[in-house]
């Protein structure tokens, strides 16, 4: 069975500006390859909680733990489902 | 006034010190994001010679992007800093052609004044003399003022190493990264080891230029100042001009400080704008020089099997679900039922539908090229498939309305520059590009089907241009008239997103 690339989608609180985007993709960034999941991206819309999507394999399951640290280090970014 | 110090040369090197340092901090830019440096013919994790990240990289193919290796810079630091290589490269190009413009000015006046004698060393007795003065300054001490006349031994092989030697050498080494020159003249960039060979001679030839600023800097304000500084504002020997001169020099120096961060923060102030400006300049430069460049890699001979890479970089990961259920069920039938549509988006509507098998029906290019993303990693490949031009053809002559070519993916962007919901990726290319012998709708990778990293079962190969015009997962091959009736109208994704130039070739 192919191992192949999928999707997580989550919801974060906190993220609206460009800046924040960054921010939290960096502190992200810093842990994603020991953690063994792949690219990140941020869909900001005008209300509500930014959504997170993030790519890996379908074998690995993306840490949601390490996922809310890595942005409650970055700035005030909460995991919100 | 002393003849020895024109107006012309202290102008120039005033304008040299400005641009020398928008030069090193987009280079710093550039380099963050891909902090990282080889030797080889490829950038395989943990083969690196030299790195500025503590982020580990997976070995595994396919998962991780270099994308992810990005770090972002301070806007003291970098030009413009927080992640825009886009903009940090079109300020490293800006600088460059201004840098050398400047310095071809310099080098025809100091040569058309007799001035060059001062500077280069005519006699073998400058080394001695040279060594006399390093071993005076090994003890802290300061050789007497009659060594200057008015430059003492060490600073004329100083001078000469870095104008007539490591310039020259950055300009060489930073011209073999570009595709353009690359897919033209392969044996260019193997004569530098490849494109890692040149961008870290290009890192190790920076290190070396920042060493001699800070030496020459600060002999400048320790060895006879009086003296410099005069020479340097005033073009005089008066040395009781000494305190004005003080004054005014570090005046300046303090004003060129501020102008090198006032441009990062005015350049994020508004990307946009400045991508608009950036991008319109350094066009000059590229069609008077690179937009010559035609690739002609089925007909060149420095590359060959035995330089396939075995690592090999992504940006972009393959679609998803949320992304393509008609491509994830191509996928799932070994291609079957995939399809690449060409069209004619210019008025006639024209279309057909082509099936994998229908490509490799056509005519067949296979030629050995070098990938390189705009971050810095490269890849060794042999390349197969069919020719834009070929394909294109299938729909009849061009199109009289048509100047670009589109092409669109079943991938979506990894980001939008407003973080809005994601597009698909596409990328335009001019005429010109669309139909060198080395753009190709290419199927197969080292002799087998392209991987799904990158770009399976059909990609865009545009050898004459960065990786940001190689769209993969092709989905629609378009005649279109201009490309800024689409998207966000700057000619691509990663034109729109990252604020990349629509011209591809360095």
């Amino acid at each position: 069975m192919p191992d192949h690339v999928t999707t997580t989608r989550l919801q974060v609180s906190g993220i609206r500006t460009d800046d924040e985007v960054r921010r939290a993709l960096q502190a992200l960034y810093d842990r994603f390859a020991e953690l063994g999941v792949g690219a990140a991206t941020f869909e900001v819309a005008d209300a509500g909680p930014a959504r997170l999507y993030i790519k890996h394999r379908e074998s690995v399951a993306p840490d949601t733990g390490e996922i809310a640290a890595a942005l409650a280090r970055a700035g005030d970014f909460r995991l919100v489902g | 006034m002393n003849p020895d110090f024109p107006f012309w040369l202290r102008a120039t090197h005033l304008i040299n010190f400005l641009l020398i340092g928008m030069l090193l901090r987009s280079g710093w830019e550039i380099l963050a994001s891909l902090p990282r440096l080889w030797w080889r013919k490829d950038s395989a994790p943990g083969t690196e010679w030299l790195r500025f990240t503590r982020r580990k990289l997976p070995k595994e193919e396919g998962v991780y992007t270099s994308l992810m290796d990005e770090k972002s810079l301070s806007p003291l630091i970098g030009l413009p800093g927080r992640g825009n290589v886009g903009l940090g490269r079109h300020w490293h190009g800006l600088s460059v052609m201004l840098w050398v413009l400047n310095g071809v000015v310099y080098v025809v006046l100091l040569f058309a004044t007799g001035l060059w004698r001062r500077i280069i060393p005519t006699s073998w007795d400058v080394i001695p003399e040279a060594w006399d003065s390093f071993v005076i300054y090994l003890g802290f001490g300061v050789p007497s003022i009659e060594h200057f006349q008015p430059y003492d031994a060490l600073q004329m092989l100083g001078y000469s190493f870095v104008i007539f030697i490591l310039a020259p050498f950055m300009m060489l080494t930073g011209l073999a990264m570009s595709p353009a020159i690359r897919s033209r003249y392969p044996w260019y960039v193997k004569f530098w080891g490849g494109h890692q060979g040149a961008r870290s001679l290009h890192f190790i030839a920076m290190v070396l230029m920042c060493g001699f600023i800070v030496m020459h800097v600060s002999l400048v304000f320790l060895v006879h100042r009086e003296h410099n500084v005069v020479h340097m504002v005033f073009g005089d020997v008066d040395t009781a001009r000494y305190a004005q001169a003080l004054v005014i020099m570090i005046g300046t120096i303090v004003a060129v400080v501020v102008v090198w961060i006032a441009l990062s923060y005015l350049t994020l102030a508004d990307r946009v704008r400045t991508h608009h400006f950036l991008a319109w300049f350094t066009e000059l430069g590229r069609k008077v020089f690179l937009n010559r460049m035609r690739p002609r890699l089925d007909a060149q001979k420095s590359y060959t099997d035995a330089d396939i890479s075995e690592f090999h970089w992504t940006n972009g990961l393959p679609p998803t679900a949320e992304e393509s259920e008609e491509w994830i069920a191509a996928r799932d039938r070994d291609w079957e039922g995939y399809t690449v549509t060409i069209g004619d988006d210019t008025g006639s509507g024209a279309s057909k539908t082509l099936t994998l098998d229908d490509l490799r029906a056509l005519p067949q290019a296979s030629y050995i090229a070098t990938h390189s993303c705009m971050q810095g990693w490269s890849a060794t490949s042999r390349w197969t498939g069919v020719r834009l031009r070929d394909l294109l053809a299938l729909l009849g002559p061009k199109p009289e309305a048509a100047r670009y070519v589109l092409v669109d993916s079943y991938g979506l962007a990894q980001k939008m520059i407003d973080n809005r919901p994601r597009e698909p990726f596409y990328a335009a290319i001019d005429l010109d590009t669309a139909f060198e012998d080395d753009t190709i709708l290419a199927y197969e990778r080292n002799g087998a089907p392209i991987d799904l990293y990158l770009g399976a079962p059909a990609r865009l190969r545009v050898e004459s241009n960065h990786g940001y015009k190689h769209v993969k997962w092709v989905r629609s091959i378009r005649w279109i008239a201009d490309y800024a009736d689409y998207g966000d109208g700057r000619g691509g994704t990663r034109e729109d997103s990252a604020l990349q130039v629509f011209n591809g070739r360095i």
